[in-house]
């Protein structure tokens, strides 16, 4: 049938997952249409939320977003940072490494 | 082993090359490197074309001996006005580069990380 | 003249003849060069359709330039081709689809991205041998046309990334990029003449016959795939990566990604035309497949902490490209055994080949939106942006779709082709399959980041009077968000038609040898 695809271990069908997408959203929508429909304008119920911090504070750069990744992260980007330099120099030398070490393993492997 | 010497010479030229590239924080420095790997490489190619008691391969009035291999002399010329367009394109850019910082030094750069 | 037999030629003649004329053809005015421009592409773009047609239908096609009909490839007196000869299999006819369509929707936003007085006849000079080498690269079928197909290629990329030639970090960023190519072409000139001097053969086909691989060709293999590698941005050899993708015009950015993968052409047409009946070949496919895991990782940890859109991109860049290597390299790696081949060799080498066109379409995608942004708001930080969904709606969907793309959710294309890359490379070894897919969450984070802080958001007051992008930008990234929904939608169709003739004519030695001999 048309949209089959066959991975060998299995199989995806884009126009199923679609169609079946469809019909849940129909279904999410006719179960909200039995929710409040009424709210204050003007109060806090049209805020957006900010997990506790005033909404004045926005908006959030991007500087400090996922801050608590970067913090717990922070000696291995220190590492990774001090690797890309920047200098033309050191990306002549990885390359010469490169070809130093898989010459090396292909000559040990074909013996 | 004197008949290898042409390759060993090409082979040391690749190498010092190398350590220009890598070892050298001049902008020019590093493009006087890019022009002795160019260097090193044609003359690699060259040497390997050769016959022993060999002629140029050029017809019009020829001896009757063996000529020595046309082809690497193609791929020579052709590289030697590739690397002559690169060595002039970096050196332009050598220039336009001292107009804005005022230094040829690699440490002076501004993109990192 | 019959237009399919001189196909593979004039694919790369016609739009080395429209950019070279280019600056005459400025003199007669501004439009009359846009429509010379579009219609070079579209006619390229027409011919490696015809060819596309003709070779999935009737296999391999082959033209020798300069022979006395274009399909005798061996003269009569001798046994072997000495002349250049162009051989077209299933995955050079693919990759050259994905280039010339890239490069035609990045004319058509340049349009109005470029601004007039900037010398813009000679960007499209220079785009348009762009176009003329990525095809010549993948047309050809002789170790040194490679060479100067994709020495044409560095020079005329470089000359692109240092456009905006005003700024001094797009100079710096054209300069290492030149000298990493010229590096790297000189060492592949160095492998060309080892094997040239051992077998006195430049043709792939002919070589691929006679190939005997003592330890001088070991040596010019290990060259050639440090060389390709380093010209298509695996780690550890990404480092001119994201200056160059970040410093270049947006377009050309997006023209840059499919000029990589034609690097990445390269390094697969050596490895399994030239060298897949080497005994140790499971040493080269593990090499492979683990500069395909490092660039996979290291590629999205360096693009999260990014502040400059493009650099941002450009990592991600560097991690889909570990993808495609992770594919093809498992199907290297088993390529002696037949029952591990058939059963999930192919799928993956599928997977990685159809994640190269994905990649193009939506990473192009993603660069033009970019571009857009840069376009109207001026800076490239992301600590400067903010709120421009309520300016820019149309930006915003195409970068959602883009962003969506390039994570791997349904029902975009780049879910099809992780798909089939995880599934394959899960019954070679567990583990790689695992860091994969959490390479794949790690995208979904960053590409979080960037859509919060530079289109959600309250409106900015220093950005009122930003608009929309101007139309042929939003057209072309229109035609790129529709190939992405329509690819996504309808994979069976790409896969079998186009990718699997692909895949099998990179598995099978014997068809390529015997095109030419």
């Amino acid at each position: 049938m048309m949209g089959l695809l066959q991975t060998g271990t299995g199989f995806w069908n884009p126009l199923v997952w679609s169609v079946s997408l469809f019909i849940i959203v129909l279904l999410v929508y006719f179960i909200r249409f039995f929710g409040e429909k009424k709210y204050k304008p003007g109060t806090e119920q049209t805020m957006p939320f900010c997990s506790g911090s005033h909404p004045s504070e926005l908006p959030i750069r991007a500087n400090s977003i996922y801050w608590g990744f970067f913090k717990a992260m922070d000696k291995h980007y220190k590492a990774l940072n001090r690797i890309h330099t920047g200098l033309l120099d050191d990306y002549v030398f990885w390359f010469i490494i490169v070809i130093v070490i898989m010459l090396t393993v292909l000559s040990i492997g074909g013996l | 082993m004197i008949s290898q010497f042409p390759l060993l010479a090409a082979l040391i030229l690749v190498i010092i090359g190398f350590f220009a590239i890598t070892l050298k924080k001049n902008l020019i420095k590093i493009v006087m490197g890019i022009s002795i790997i160019g260097s090193g490489v044609n003359l690699f190619l060259i040497s390997l074309g050769y016959k022993s008691a060999g002629v140029a391969p050029i017809f019009t009035n020829a001896p009757k001996l063996e000529m020595v291999l046309p082809i690497p002399q193609a791929l020579t010329l052709t590289n030697i006005v590739i690397d002559l367009a690169l060595v002039a394109f970096m050196l332009s850019l050598v220039i336009l580069l001292y107009k804005h910082y005022g230094s040829l030094d690699i440490r002076n750069r501004r993109l990192k990380g | 003249m019959n237009l399919l037999l001189h196909a593979p030629i004039l694919a790369i003649s016609i739009p080395l003849l429209g950019g070279l004329a280019t600056p005459i053809i400025t003199k007669f005015g501004k439009r009359v060069r846009d429509s010379w421009i579009i219609l070079s592409l579209l006619f390229t773009e027409f011919l490696v359709l015809i060819l596309t047609h003709d070779i999935l239908s009737n296999g391999i096609r082959t033209y020798t330039l300069g022979a006395k009909f274009p399909t005798d490839t061996i003269p009569i007196a001798n046994f072997i081709p000495v002349r250049i000869v162009l051989e077209l299999d299933a995955f050079s006819v693919f990759m050259a689809i994905t280039s010339v369509t890239i490069a035609l929707i990045a004319s058509i936003y340049s349009l109005k991205f470029i601004k007039e007085g900037t010398a813009k006849s000679k960007y499209y000079t220079l785009l348009l041998l762009l176009t003329a080498a990525m095809v010549g690269l993948v047309f050809t079928g002789d170790l040194f046309s490679m060479f100067v197909f994709l020495e044409i290629l560095s020079i005329s990329s470089g000359v692109l990334v240092a456009f905006y030639s005003h700024k001094g970090e797009a100079l710096e960023a054209a300069f290492k990029y030149i000298v990493i190519s010229a590096v790297g072409a000189l060492m592949i000139l160095l492998a060309i003449g080892l094997l040239y001097g051992h077998y006195n053969l430049l043709n792939i086909a002919a070589l691929a016959n006679v190939l005997k691989f003592s330890f001088s060709d070991k040596v010019a293999l290990v060259l050639l795939i440090a060389a390709f590698a380093m010209k298509c941005g695996a780690v550890p050899l990404h480092m001119w990566v994201p200056d160059a993708y970040g410093e270049a015009p947006a377009p050309i950015s997006a023209v840059l990604v499919v000029a990589s993968q034609a690097g990445l052409y390269a390094l697969f047409r050596i490895s399994f035309t030239l060298f897949s009946a080497l005994p140790t070949i499971e040493i080269v496919a593990w090499s492979v497949i683990i500069l395909g895991v490092l660039s996979m990782f290291i590629g999205v940890i360096m693009a999260i902490s990014q502040k400059n859109i493009k650099r941002l991109m450009a990592y991600h860049a560097i991690s889909q490209t570990g993808y495609m290597l992770l594919g093809i390299g498992v199907g290297l790696a088993v390529i002696g055994n037949i029952n591990a081949l058939n059963s999930f060799g192919i799928t993956a080498m599928e997977g990685g080949i159809f994640h190269i066109i994905n990649h193009a379409i939506y990473k192009g995608l993603l660069f033009l939106t970019a571009g857009a942004i840069i376009y109207r708001v001026g800076t490239k930080d992301l600590n400067k942006m903010g709120g421009l969904a309520h300016k820019m709606p149309f930006t915003t969907i195409f970068f959602l779709i883009g962003a969506l793309a390039i994570t791997g959710l349904p029902p975009f294309n780049g879910f099809a082709s992780k798909l089939m890359i995880y599934e394959s490379v899960f019954r070679f070894s567990p583990l790689l399959s695992i860091i994969a897919m959490m390479v794949s969450i790690l995208t979904l984070a960053s590409f979080v980041k960037v859509f919060y802080s530079a289109f959600m958001g309250p409106k900015l007051k220093e950005h009122n009077e930003i608009r929309e992008v101007p139309k042929t930008m939003l057209i072309a990234m229109l035609v790129l968000a529709l190939l992405t929904l329509l690819v996504g939608l309808f994979p069976d169709i790409v896969v079998d038609n186009i990718i699997s003739p692909a895949a099998h004519a990179l598995v099978d030695q014997s068809k390529y040898i015997g095109g030419v001999l």
